[in-house]
């Protein structure tokens, strides 16, 4: 191969890795972008109980005296989630001498229909488990009832409260309705 | 004798004149054979050297491809364009409450004659501005379509088809829901995107509201 040819040979393959390269180089890739807004994710607001028309009644006797708390249950508005019956109610007592939390606070599922008067039952024995009473004592109550949504840690903004006290002397209790 | 000798010297003299004549004629040939062979040498060797031509060649257009992705809810095709906005308003909730989880279709296009890979972010919307703690809503996204027969409390929603990440929360600045996936060029591709709220979410969140932003990225694909 003659000087001139293995010149032109060389120059061709240089010309030809230099188009390739320019080739590849031509590869800035388009590209393309959107922002995509959503809507609004708005989050529930939970109802609360109200006071009911006989928020307390009181049952006194020598066998078995009860009190018996009564409030208004939620009433979402229809087609709100969620409806009242995925509601509950947290119950809670308190000393109203020293606002202290009495106990600990039990839960009870919501019935009937939204707005339904929704009612809870006390006598000595459920109270002395639930509380811890003695044989001889006088008890100041406040109860708060609050909704609750079962399984989260919502719950409802406003609180119902009722008053009575209790007088326990050996099996004899007296309720009353403050 | 002496006409005998002018006549031998005669044709002594007509010999030489004759072979000096073949002698050119032989030397004129080679000449001009070896030049021959120099012109076909050259030739062969380097013809681009001493034969030139040329030509211009006229090409049709040249026609820039093109690009786009497009994207498409339950509202109207849209990001029409490149870099162009899209308005998802139906990924929205309302009464959302912990556990809960709405799911919505978001169709991917791709609306060019070249394939591309997209991948997807999400931000904190500003309109309405983020009310939720931290943490308590999520997003995830499915190669799939949305489940939405659950329509009772508690609402958990679903997508079939295959998650592309696991749950991610909604922060601040852009983490992907979406990693890079190759669509060909005309291509469609259905996905599905779960909104959901944490089981733990904070009860501060009651009555809270905020927007979702997804950000899609297209690249052309050179190889």
């Amino acid at each position: 191969m003659s000087r001139r040819l293995r010149m032109l040979a060389v120059t061709t393959v240089a010309a030809t890795v230099l188009g390739l390269s320019r080739v590849g180089g031509t590869y800035a890739a388009y590209s393309d972008t959107s922002a995509v807004t959503g809507g609004t994710v708005g989050a529930a607001t939970l109802v609360s109980p109200t006071v009911a028309s006989s928020p307390c009644a009181a049952a006194n006797n020598l066998l078995a005296s009860t009190v018996t708390l009564r409030w208004n249950g939620v009433s979402p508005a229809s087609g709100v989630n969620p409806p009242a019956s995925a509601y509950e109610y947290a119950i809670s007592f308190y000393n109203r001498s020293t606002n202290a939390q009495v106990g600990s606070t039990t839960f009870q599922a919501h019935s009937g229909a939204a707005g339904a008067v929704q009612s809870v039952q006390y006598n000595t024995t459920t109270l002395g488990n639930l509380l811890g009473l003695t044989l001889f004592g006088s008890y100041q109550y406040q109860v708060r009832v609050r909704a609750h949504l079962p399984g989260t840690g919502w719950y409802g903004a406003t609180t119902v409260s009722t008053n009575f006290n209790l007088t326990v002397t050996l099996t004899l209790a007296t309720y009353t309705c403050v | 004798m002496r006409r005998s000798m002018h006549h031998a010297a005669g044709r002594a003299d007509h010999r030489a004149t004759t072979r000096r004549a073949t002698r050119w004629r032989v030397r004129a040939s080679l000449g001009l054979a070896a030049a021959s062979l120099a012109v076909v040498a050259l030739t062969t060797n380097g013809s681009w050297a001493f034969w030139t031509d040329s030509s211009t060649v006229t090409g049709g257009a040249l026609t820039a491809g093109t690009m786009d992705l497009q994207l498409q809810t339950t509202n109207p095709n849209g990001a029409v364009g490149l870099a162009t906005a899209y308005s998802a308003s139906d990924i929205a909730v309302s009464g959302l409450t912990p556990s809960e989880a709405r799911a919505f279709p978001v169709t991917v296009k791709d609306v060019g004659n070249a394939d591309f890979t997209y991948a997807a972010t999400v931000t904190q919307g500003t309109s309405p501005s983020w009310g939720y703690a931290a943490g308590d809503i999520t997003v995830r996204f499915y190669a799939g379509t949305p489940d939405t027969s659950d329509t009772t409390y508690p609402i958990q929603q679903t997508c079939g088809g295959t998650a592309l990440t696991a749950a991610v929360a909604v922060g601040t600045s852009g983490t992907t829901v979406i990693p890079s996936r190759r669509l060909a060029a005309g291509a469609s591709e259905s996905l599905c995107v779960v909104v959901t709220m944490a089981t733990t979410a904070s009860n501060a969140d009651q009555g809270q509201s905020g927007s979702l932003r997804f950000d899609f990225t297209a690249t052309q694909v050179t190889s």
